[in-house]
């Protein structure tokens, strides 16, 4: 791949960058969370036409406009996110889109479940085709999944982090695959963040940051401090404002968080007017962790203790009650209710608190909305105006509105500045951080190590469910996030 | 340039969805005046207003669960039931009240059934209402003996064939029930949050609303609406019709988003949804004055429904369209 550049309406995702992978080889592109890795490898695939640059594949330049080329010319890529038929059988699914069939269309069962048996011979793997997908483990339909793309008689196999959602032995049984497919000739790219496993597993490395290509190295050239110097080696180059006021009591404190999956034996104290940062990569349990302090999910063990006294919370309005509130990550998801007016969801969270025996008065509930925009600066061009026509920013900050209105202690935010403009996440870091100047304690969840160190007091680094460490403001750096992020404890 | 069309369009999806139906009456109503002579004449209205009431009581109920997100097949079924239930508690006592608290609660009960698996257990609506719609007109053919039970009572025939200053009672009820629940949709907490559940129930959730029990009040609320509507079908008839009502709910759904009710959920208004059950009633009106043969009104009705559906269509496409731009 050369120079190749890919651009999205107000992002340059990708810009000049090159790729060079040797056939026969395990070569690991690394970088942060929007790096641009996965947007380059979906160029490779088809999913994207780049704007600029070229494909070279075995020295010849190819083009593909879809998936189905790419596939055709040799290449398949593992998501991160797997999607299966769940209902369907191992075989069905190896084999979907191109059953074998006999006299026409008439499927030939037999044969498409002595073919799955024989590539499982083949490959050394004990499943049997006749099992449903819906009764395999994650780790299982991952290797599936690689069966299937290698049966399309692939040549160069893409996985974007494959380990992500796997136990660390399954992680053991799946590189173990990787090198006997590498010994059969077969290229493999591999995304991922965690430096372990490049070194484990890759030959050569490729680095990507903010969409640009930094470098390309065999692994032995490389040493850990190396490589998260290149992954994460940027100035500072925005100003952040900046909090002028330490923090107070303890707050909240959590003793032993688990959620039975992806939350581990998760404990910490925020204080008052503290802004708490929570670090890590996509998928190390943040979110989830947060989801069930407040009542979003439920938690199985733990306790939750607010002011020095333990506290109940089951559903969100419990947390609600206890004056525990949290911007949810994603707008559309459960953020807004879109085709709704701004007033509307302004004043959703303190409905109850605002009606008299469930009716409403208007007139004060307007004029609510309308101070909590006005504080905020949510522009809009009036409070009837549907949720939907706001732009990203605007909704974000309807967001922080509908739950200042409520005065909350604590004010969890998770990814409060995702994919919103530089002057909106200028003017959201000014309320966060008035807000903790004014008490209140804060969590916030982001994954843009700026944003993080700058804002933050204590910076809290998780992993797999579990927290991996805790830095203090003065001694944070961007290398120390990234080694704590990325460094499995066994 | 690409602000003011994304204004355009919005305003364009949001004026249809709020007055597009006030619109569409008007068009019938002169439609009317000049196809047929007898149209327009307020004994001939009256009647309209008469005929389509009961379909207009049941669309109060189904406004509020489509807005919520959910819908109730079972609404004919409900009502023939509780018109059964009114006759024979009628002729068992003779009590007028004691008729319509009976038939009442025993919506209330069918509500709370609908809601318990819709909401509770989290099933399907579509299916729970399709599988309670079969069940509850057996227990109606169960209770009557398989035959119309005759005479509920003068008190109860008054509510729903007698007249008040000439205009028919039923239709005053209509109107009051109307103002009540539009009262309730847009001034209490309940009316908020099923707009809110219906547009995003995990917004809703994520807000501190608790969602099922705000959907479950909603199935129960539509049982008390069949309810009520199942008493004033016994009054029409002065007798409870286990084989009766049989296809209101898909009247009053027509009903409602042709009043600009999206069938996602989330946009709605109880007046605008009776204004479309009239506007259904009114084509009725026109093709029986003009003496439409029978099976060719039921195209006609076929085809209403189809502009309904692109309607609701049209009116979330454009919507969705100026999201894409933002």
């Amino acid at each position: 791949m050369k120079n190749i550049s890919k651009s999205f309406p107000g992002v340059k995702a990708l810009d000049g960058v090159d790729l060079q992978v040797k056939e026969g080889t395990v070569h690991a592109v690394m970088g942060e969370n929007g790096a641009g890795k996965s947007t380059l490898m979906k160029v490779l695939f088809g999913q994207y036409e780049p704007d600029m640059g070229e494909i070279l594949l075995d020295g010849k330049p190819v083009h593909f406009k879809s998936v189905k080329e790419a596939v055709n010319h040799g290449i398949s890529m593992i998501y991160q996110e797997l999607s299966p038929i769940k209902e369907l059988s191992i075989a069905e699914n190896v084999f979907v889109g191109r059953y074998p069939k006999k006299m026409g269309p008439i499927l030939d069962t037999a044969k498409m479940y002595s073919d799955c048996q024989e590539i499982f011979k083949r490959w050394g793997l004990n499943y049997d085709p006749h099992t449903k997908i819906k009764m395999l483990k994650t780790a299982d339909i991952q290797m599936i999944e690689i069966i299937k793309a290698i049966s399309f008689n692939a040549k160069l196999v893409i996985m974007d982090e494959p380990s992500s959602s796997i136990s660390l032995k399954e992680v053991e049984k799946l590189f173990d695959f990787i090198r006997i497919l590498k010994k059969n000739g077969i290229t493999i790219i591999i995304i991922t963040h965690k430096l372990d496993e490049v070194f484990k597993i890759s030959d050569r490395v490729t680095v990507l940051r903010d969409g640009k290509y930094i470098g390309t190295d065999d692994i032995e050239n490389f040493d850990r401090a190396r490589l998260v110097k290149m992954m994460v080696g940027r100035e500072m180059s925005s100003v952040f404002p900046q909090k002028d006021t330490g923090y107070g009591e303890p707050l909240l404190k959590i003793k032993g968080l688990n959620n039975g999956a992806k939350v581990q034996d998760i404990s910490f104290t925020l204080h008052q007017g503290e802004i708490l940062g929570f670090a890590g990569i996509v998928g190390a349990g943040r979110t989830e962790t947060m989801r069930s302090v407040f009542g979003l999910d439920a938690h199985t063990s733990g306790e939750i203790w607010l002011e020095g006294k333990p506290i109940d919370i089951k559903c969100v309005r419990d947390a609600v009650k206890n004056d525990i509130v949290m911007a949810t990550e994603s707008r559309k998801d459960d953020g807004l209710v879109l085709c709704r007016s701004v007033e509307e969801n302004i004043m959703l969270p303190s409905l109850y608190r605002r009606s008299k025996a469930g009716f409403l008065n208007l007139k004060e509930n307007n004029k609510a909305a309308r101070e909590a925009s006005k504080r905020i600066q949510v522009k809009m061009s009036s409070l009837d105006s549907m949720a939907n026509f706001l732009s990203g920013g605007n909704q974000q900050k309807l967001i922080l509105c509908k739950w200042l209105l409520m005065n909350p202690k604590v004010l969890i935010l998770d990814e409060p500045t995702r994919g919103i403009d530089v002057g909106a996440k200028w003017e959201i870091y000014n309320i966060i951080i008035e807000l903790a100047t004014q008490g209140v304690g804060i969590i916030l969840i982001s994954s843009e190590m700026e944003e993080v160190i700058n804002l933050s007091d204590r910076i809290l680094v998780m992993c797999d469910g579990r927290i991996n460490g805790c830095l203090e403001k003065d001694e944070v750096t961007q290398e120390k996030i990234m080694n704590l992020a990325s460094e499995v404890r066994v | 340039m690409n602000k003011g069309n994304k204004l355009k369009n919005f305003s364009l999806a949001e004026l249809y969805s709020k007055f597009g139906v006030f619109l569409i009456l008007i068009i019938a109503l002169i439609a009317g005046t000049i196809i047929s002579r007898d149209f327009l004449v307020i004994s001939n209205l009256l009647s309209v207003a008469q005929n389509v009431s009961i379909y207009a009581i049941i669309a109060i109920g189904m406004t509020r669960l489509l807005i919520g997100g959910g819908v109730d097949l079972s609404a004919g079924s409900s009502m023939a039931f509780c018109s059964v239930i009114t006759a024979v508690v009628y002729n068992g006592t003779g009590n007028s009240l004691l008729a319509i608290i009976a038939a009442l609660a025993c919506g209330s009960v069918i509500g709370v059934i609908n809601g318990f698996f819709a909401s509770y257990i989290g099933l399907m609506p579509f299916i729970v209402t399709l599988a309670t719609q079969m069940t509850i007109r057996g227990l109606a053919y169960l209770v009557s003996g398989g035959a119309p039970v005759f005479g509920v009572g003068n008190a109860i025939v008054k509510f729903g064939n007698g007249k008040i200053l000439g205009i028919p009672s039923i239709f005053l009820i209509v109107i009051i029930c109307t103002i009540i629940m539009q009262f309730i949709m847009t001034r209490t907490s309940h009316g908020r949050y099923l707009y809110a559940i219906g547009g995003n129930a995990e917004a809703a959730g994520a807000s501190g609303i608790n969602v099922k029990q705000q959907l479950f009040l909603n199935y129960v609320i539509m049982g008390l609406i069949c309810g009520l509507a199942g008493v004033l079908y016994a009054g029409r008839t002065n007798s409870g019709l286990p084989a009766g009502g049989i296809s209101f709910e898909f009247e009053a759904i027509i009903g409602s988003v042709l009043g600009g009710t999206s069938m996602g959920g989330g946009i709605g208004n109880i007046v605008c949804s009776i204004v479309g059950v009239f506007i259904v009633g009114i084509i009725n009106n026109l093709m029986n004055l003009c003496s439409v043969n029978a099976f060719w009104q039921q195209v006609v009705k076929g085809i209403v429904i189809l502009i309904a559906v692109l309607l609701d269509v049209f009116t979330r496409n454009s919507i969705m369209k100026s999201t894409k731009k933002n």
